[in-house]
């Protein structure tokens, strides 16, 4: 064993990384991976009903009201002879600090006209505090080998053992199953509480369930990432999963995935170096997922929605250009006079006749440009809508008539076929068809 | 000096001063995010400083205070544009928060541990529990105690949250109105040509600077108390904003003495010692909290649960009296069927005859019903039966189903609802002759 550590220790760091990610870095190190994977995915299955449910920060308070616990388990175990650091007392002095935690919570949000917000600060924070002071005595506890009790506020990720390993394994399983066989009942209390107590599921009893998954996992996080952090596994992997769908069946899954990630990857992180704590290491590395996540993802990602808004922006330019031609006969016009018109730039000017032409809707020289049959069809069609609409908006929104410009001005590129058709049968044909100025 | 007064003064009471300053300053900007129903946004801000701190620290080389200040200030920042831009991007503002505020506090434990920061002098259990207790004055003893050199004796901490507290205060001051106008009614400044975005970002300024000042000395977990805690009692003993924002205050500043009292200098009086000035501190208000939650004079649970039962007593009274008054019809029209009584648990039933008793329906101990006790059982049973013609011809409802719902319509008499009373209408659904109006 101190072989392989010292083994362990003269590889550089990135080989060691490897090793550690490959669950080659030494049984100590292998034993770490594992388990803070199986934390980060019951976490990340458990965090996204605590998410949807409006609940992230529940958890961030119960986590905070386990200190007093673990003080009071520790000290009331001292008075009755046990070991100090006997762990299943404990553990279940933290869970029942966390239960009143949370239902004081509770109480504080039905009982009095405070919001939730001030009901989980005031329970954060005073638990706490009420915690520190148990530390101090503690501290000075006859038996006082009580510096294990602080671990459990930044975590120790160092000191886990295979048998917590199978343990953390049981609540990974636990969550998932829960998550599997609930799955209706969750997502109706996520979703649509009211009509789910209306068709008679008991809803109530699945919301203690959701709590007391919180609270497992919570307590599971303690020995790893640490009372402080442990909320940052629940919230940020499902935050992340929300980027990536919207579906319930498949948030679970991937908070999971980026769960279990975050903390394999972590871990091993942490594992390659000393000085790196392996619990903020776990949650630095779900935070860049989050941060890669809303970048990166598909349809709600920054980059994403850039790339639509600046497509939605050429298209629109591409059809100011064709209406400028389809209102002038065709003879043939300078580019720069319609960019004038519309106040383009001449890089702008020169971009939107580029996508018009790749789309084939102008053709001639950019000194006497024509619109093609296509376009003309399109010019007219912007010009066709922006009637239509601004006969809406006088005739059925009473919007003044010198009014309506400005938005059908903006509106007149969104029109669906299907709008334009309910419009033409409500407007009648002669309002689309009319000479008048548009 | 010496003696127990030179002990206070050098010991004692700048940690009392530099927390009661902090208290003010907090109190202040958390009165306004409570009521924002923000309270929890102070909570990430005083977790998320700490990576600004510690690279402050990392490159000023030392504790000076300009560098860390500026460092804690712009992490604070940084911290209220990730959770504005999480927000943004659609995830829920619980879960923004979290993110952002677990994925700062990793960076900074990180920062720490990697850097060799925690030997210089800040380590992580420094950053949660503050350092209040290190805090002392050693006025030079050739000089009075108000001299220049005495004051300039005093700790850094206590003179930067001088600073801050003072400015905090009057800049809230100068800004009320247009604070409240920003927190009650944002839409309303913004159409009155005001901008409430601007006042919002002053107020999580404000919060920032008072959490950074209060944060070296008090430590997160007292901060985050100081923030929530006071602001959430005042908002429970006064509906009137500037009063609320003083009493907060002065909540914060009387927790502070006390906590630092009950928590330092009182185990030392009893031969212990000290437990955590913090820590204790936030159980105070923790405690203060709860007192005020019971007793506060319009919205304390106390007073909800008496005019509760003022209420449940006063119906009860009625339904006696109702029975009574249909008794006493049923024996004038010589009938033998009598109407089965109220079914009132003990308790209730004596408070109910009493409280008729009090009114003059009858007399204690007696059931027959005094000449006001008919006029006022008239004009009940009247109320009844209107309430059940109406919901039989008006609204539809069968004859059979509307008893128990006039049972609790009549006795909104109290409140000056009263039954539609069409002309002419002479017997109830049953039959039963509704009693004239006088």
């Amino acid at each position: 064993m101190i072989a392989i550590l010292a083994a362990v220790e003269e590889a550089p760091a990135g080989v060691r990384l490897l090793d550690a990610l490959l669950l080659s870095g030494g049984f100590h190190a292998t034993t770490v991976v594992l388990g803070t994977t199986l934390l980060g995915i019951a976490a990340g299955v458990v965090g996204t009903f605590g998410l949807l449910r409006r609940r992230a920060l529940l958890a961030d308070a119960a986590a905070h009201a386990t200190l007093p616990g673990l003080a009071g388990a520790f000290l009331v175990m001292g008075w009755l002879g046990i070991e100090g650091r006997w762990s299943p007392g404990l553990l279940l002095g933290a869970g029942l600090a966390a239960a009143l935690g949370v239902l004081a919570i509770r109480a504080i949000v039905r009982a009095t006209r405070l919001g939730e917000d001030a009901a989980i600060g005031t329970v954060l924070s005073v638990f706490f505090g009420a915690g520190m002071v148990l530390l101090g005595v503690v501290a000075r506890h006859p038996r006082g080998e009580a510096a294990g009790l602080e671990d459990s506020i930044f975590g120790a990720a160092a000191t886990m053992l295979p048998g917590d390993v199978v343990l953390l394994a049981v609540v990974a399983g636990i969550a998932v199953l829960a998550a599997v066989l609930l799955l209706k009942e969750l997502r109706l209390l996520c979703f649509d509480e009211e009509f789910g107590r209306v068709i008679g599921r008991p809803l109530g009893a699945v919301d203690a369930i959701l709590l007391g998954l919180i609270l497992l996992v919570v307590l599971a996080g303690l020995g790893s990432v640490g009372m402080l952090l442990v909320v940052g596994l629940l919230v940020i992997p499902p935050a992340a999963a929300g980027f990536w769908s919207d579906r319930i069946g498949r948030m679970v899954p991937i908070a999971a995935l980026v769960g279990g990630a975050s903390g394999w990857i972590g871990s091993a992180i942490s594992a390659s170096a000393p000085r790196l704590p392996t619990g903020p290491m776990i949650v630095l590395v779900a935070a860049s997922i989050l941060v890669a996540s809303a970048l990166l993802a598909p349809r709600r990602g920054v980059l994403a929605t850039a790339a639509t808004r600046i497509s939605l922006r050429r298209r629109i330019a591409v059809d100011h250009l064709v209406e400028a031609l389809s209102e002038r006969d065709d003879r043939g016009w300078p580019l720069a006079s319609i960019a004038r018109e519309r106040g383009w730039g001449g890089a702008t000017a020169a971009l939107v006749l580029r996508a018009a032409r790749m789309e084939g809707l102008v053709a001639g020289p950019s000194t006497a440009l024509r619109p093609t049959p296509r376009g003309l069809a399109r010019g007219l069609a912007v010009r066709r809508n922006h009637r239509l609409w601004k006969a809406y908006l006088v005739r059925f929104a009473e919007v003044a008539p010198s009014h309506v410009d400005l938005t059908a001005e903006r509106v007149e590129h969104l029109l669906a076929p299907e709008i334009v058709r309910e419009l033409e049968r409500s407007l009648g044909e002669e309002v689309a068809s009319d000479g008048g100025r548009s | 000096m010496t003696g127990p007064l030179g002990e206070f003064l050098t010991l004692d009471l700048v940690p009392i001063a530099t927390a009661s300053l902090a208290a003010v300053a907090c109190a202040v900007p958390g009165t306004f995010l409570l009521l924002r129903r923000e309270g929890l946004l102070g909570d990430s801000i005083a977790h998320a400083v700490l990576p600004g701190l510690v690279i402050g620290l990392l490159l000023s080389g030392g504790l000076a205070g300009g560098a860390m200040f500026a460092g804690a200030a712009a992490s604070a920042l940084l911290a209220v544009g990730a959770i504005a831009w999480l927000r943004q991007g659609g995830v829920e503002p619980q879960a923004a928060m979290g993110a952002t505020f677990t994925a700062f506090l990793a960076a900074g434990i990180l920062l720490l541990e990697g850097s060799g920061a925690r030997a210089v002098d800040l380590d992580p259990d420094c950053v949660i529990s503050g350092s209040l207790e290190s805090l002392f004055w050693i006025p030079p003893v050739d000089r009075p105690l108000l001299s220049l050199e005495s004051l300039a004796a005093l700790p850094r901490a206590f003179l930067v949250l001088l600073v801050v507290a003072l400015l905090v205060v009057l800049a809230a001051a100068a800004l009320f109105k247009e604070l409240r106008a920003a927190t009650f009614d944002p839409e309303f400044m913004q159409v009155a040509g005001r901008r409430p975005a601007l006042v919002h970002a002053g107020l999580s300024t404000a919060t920032a600077a008072a959490v950074v000042a209060s944060f070296e000395a008090v430590g997160t977990v007292l901060v985050v108390a100081l923030l929530v805690v006071p602001a959430a009692a005042a908002r429970l003993l006064t509906d009137r904003l500037a009063t609320q924002v003083v009493l907060a205050a002065a909540i914060g500043v009387l927790g502070a003495i006390g906590g630092h009292l009950l928590g330092a200098v009182l185990p030392e009086a009893l031969g212990g010692e000290s437990l955590s000035s913090a820590g204790s501190m936030a159980t105070l208000l923790g405690a203060m909290l709860a007192i005020a939650a019971l007793v506060a004079p319009e919205h304390g649970i106390l007073v909800r649960l008496r005019r509760r039962r003022q209420v449940a007593v006063q119906t009860a009274a009625e339904d006696l009296l109702g029975w009574r008054w249909r008794v006493e019809e049923l024996a004038r029209r010589a009938r033998r069927d009598r109407p089965e009584p109220p079914s009132l648990d003990p308790g209730l039933g004596r408070a109910a005859e009493a409280h008729g008793a009090r009114r003059g329906w009858w007399s204690a101990g007696e059931g027959a019903l005094t000449p006001r006790g008919l006029e006022e059982g008239r004009r009940l049973v009247r109320s009844h039966r209107l309430w059940e013609r109406y919901l039989v011809e008006d609204l539809g409802l069968r004859a059979d189903h509307v008893h128990d719902t006039a049972m609790v319509l009549e006795h909104l008499r109290s409140l000056g609802i009263e039954p539609p009373d069409p002309a002419g209408a002479s017997l109830d659904p049953q039959g039963r002759p509704i009693p004239r109006a006088s």
